[in-house]
């Protein structure tokens, strides 16, 4: 059975492929853009477990650093968007690698979340499996990131703060677009890999959103104050080449 | 070439046509039957997992089974029990893993490709992925999704069921949900008296056919035909309950106005799916009718204004109302064994006495 099938998918690639080569024009020549996402805290690099502060000062052990980011693609309108895990406790998940069309670019456009199409479509496999833990049973849809850790300061009765943000319906839609500028400029040249750091700087999200873990230790329903945090959230990210 | 070598060849040959065609035997399309009259789903989910007898059948196992449970005791057929519509039958609240109790009244489960939202109040957005909900409650089946598919993955039966359902060997949660929403989505109730009195195959009593007339006129805008419900949410001016203080719809939509909203629940075999409204406050028709007619407070949000002022039926109109209520009794759904459990579940269940089902 097994044999069978192999060999049909032989056949059949090696039929794709050729029909491929015969017809492939030269302008959509793809290379791999591998982003390597390093992920820090004050400059420090963030790890679980480790004790970090807030822009309050209030420090915090990081238990958990989750999310997705979507729909990469040089120009603003993404076409079908591929989905990315990422989770600092899994470093294979910190590079994502990219097939992009050759050319030098200056801008590259993502969303940080899962579009509303994929939230709204059932059962999803791969990293979209709810078995990751990213999804809403009781209100339909992905988290699209998640920050947990203890905090002395928090007034939760765990001691905990813990953040679960998303939501896709309007008005409280949590999926943001980012941009990211390389310093000088990109280059994707055909068959050939660039590899490019993208930078997760978690202190700009503390001070974005203006958090207190003793006023606010927990955001977990979608609504106003996800809003807030997922634009906090987005401007954690910048290419250092 | 030796003739030994050619009966080799042939023989394998013959062996792999033989073995390819028993294993690639793709699952057998049985689609949906769309009642006649009623409207098309705008629903599109078989769109891209088409309904299969070994879809279905996948699925059914899985709603009567168990070990989709943390201790192994609370099957989904637990608290949807098909005599009662596939709702529990006579509990305002279900039970749930260690003696939990759930904060809302399990709802009947049927013509469910119909509704765009499940949940009392509107939280989940697709047939697929409602299950997730109760699975993973901890005051329901408590269990976590890895540990249900390696649960599934560990088991033979289910191994050889995925196959022929997918054509595939692969089990993960994707397929798990896709096989169950098979199965629940084929859970339609269309063949009432009701529905053969409309297909003028039947005729309704003097009773019923006044309260049919007590229904078009005073029920019919939310518990729209032939559905019975239009899926909108409503506050009914139902007292919030102090202990458990559910605002509804108001707790998916962060819109204040839809505080203490909840669906409206379809009127097809409500004679069996007792006790009534999202919390099972009512244990019968008759103090829900009661309080449609004089119990209903306003707790400063708005009250669905067609019922506000209380709805002015006579007695001899309720008593009419009950006896068309029960024209939508469908025993035949309500007892289709094609719904019930699969044989091996069933064998098992009567081994066990004091099984949770029933209690």
């Amino acid at each position: 059975m097994k044999w069978y099938l192999y060999f049909t998918g032989c056949l059949l690639l090696l039929t794709l492929t050729s029909v491929a080569q015969k017809k492939k024009p030269v302008h959509d020549q793809m290379g791999i853009l591998e982003l390597h996402i390093s992920h820090s805290q004050n400059q420090v690099p963030l790890r679980i477990g480790g004790t970090f502060q807030n822009q309050l000062g209030q420090s915090f052990t990081l238990r958990k650093l989750k999310y997705y980011l979507s729909g990469f693609s040089i120009s603003q309108v993404a076409a079908t968007p591929s989905y990315y895990l990422v989770d600092i406790a899994d470093s294979n998940s910190c590079t994502i690698r990219l097939k992009l069309p050759a050319g030098i670019y200056n801008r590259l456009y993502g969303w940080i979340g899962v579009d509303s199409a994929a939230n709204c479509s059932g059962a999803q496999t791969g990293v979209l499996d709810p078995v990751h833990d990213m999804f809403w049973t009781w209100n339909t849809g992905y988290i699209q990131f998640k920050i947990e850790g203890d905090a002395e300061s928090s007034s939760a009765p765990n001691g905990k703060m813990e953040y679960h943000i998303g939501g896709y319906r309007h008005p409280f839609n949590t999926i943001q677009q980012i941009t990211l500028q390389p310093k000088s400029h990109m280059e994707i040249r055909a068959g050939r890999t660039t590899r490019m750091v993208l930078q997760m700087e978690l202190y700009h999200f503390w001070e974005a959103a203006g958090i207190s873990f003793s006023e606010r230790p927990v955001v977990a329903v979608p609504g106003e104050q996800a809003v807030k945090l997922a634009r906090a959230f987005k401007t954690c990210f910048q290419i250092i080449d | 070439m030796s003739n030994r070598k050619w009966i080799g060849w042939i023989l394998m040959i013959a062996v792999l046509v033989g073995f390819c065609a028993f294993q690639i035997h793709p699952p057998r399309k049985i689609g949906l039957n769309i009642p006649k009259g009623w409207p098309q789903p705008e629903t599109n989910w078989f769109a891209t997992n088409p309904v299969t007898e070994e879809g279905f059948q996948l699925g059914r196992k899985l709603f009567y089974d168990g070990r989709l449970s943390k201790d192994g005791n609370f099957p989904c057929a637990g608290c949807h029990q098909q005599f009662a519509a596939f709702s529990t039958f006579d509990h305002d609240l279900s039970h749930g893993f260690n003696n939990a109790l759930t904060t809302r009244n399990a709802p009947v489960l049927q013509n469910l490709i119909w509704m765009p939202a499940f949940h009392w109040d509107g939280g989940v957005n697709h047939l697929e992925v409602q299950p997730l909900s109760p699975i993973t409650s901890p005051g329901e089946m408590a269990e976590s999704l890895p540990s249900v598919i390696s649960k599934l993955k560990a088991d033979p039966k289910y191994r050889t069921m995925f196959r022929s359902a997918f054509n595939s060997d692969s089990i993960t949660s994707q397929r798990m949900l896709q096989a169950l929403a098979q199965f629940m989505g084929s859970l339609i109730s269309s063949q009432s008296k009701y529905d053969a009195v409309k297909a003028g195959k039947a005729q309704f009593s003097i009773s019923e056919a006044a309260g049919y007339q007590v229904f078009l006129q005073h029920c019919n805008r939310c518990h729209t035909e032939p559905l019975f419900t239009n899926n909108s949410f409503q506050n009914t001016g139902l007292q919030p309950s102090s202990r458990l203080y559910d605002i509804g719809r108001a707790r998916i939509t962060s819109i204040p106005s839809d505080s203490f909203k909840f669906k409206v629940p379809s009127l097809r075999n409500s004679t069996v799916s007792a006790p009534y409204m999202h919390d099972g406050r009512f244990a019968t028709l008759s103090q829900v009718l009661n309080h449609y007619r004089k119990g209903m407070v306003h707790p400063g949000v708005s009250v669905d204004s067609l019922i506000a002022a209380g709805l002015p039926i006579t007695p001899q109109q309720q008593l009419d109302l009950f006896s068309f209520l029960y024209t939508l009794k469908d025993d035949t759904f309500l007892k289709n064994p094609r719904f019930g459990p699969p044989p091996a579940e069933k064998s098992r269940s009567q081994q066990q006495p004091a099984s949770h089902n029933y209690h």
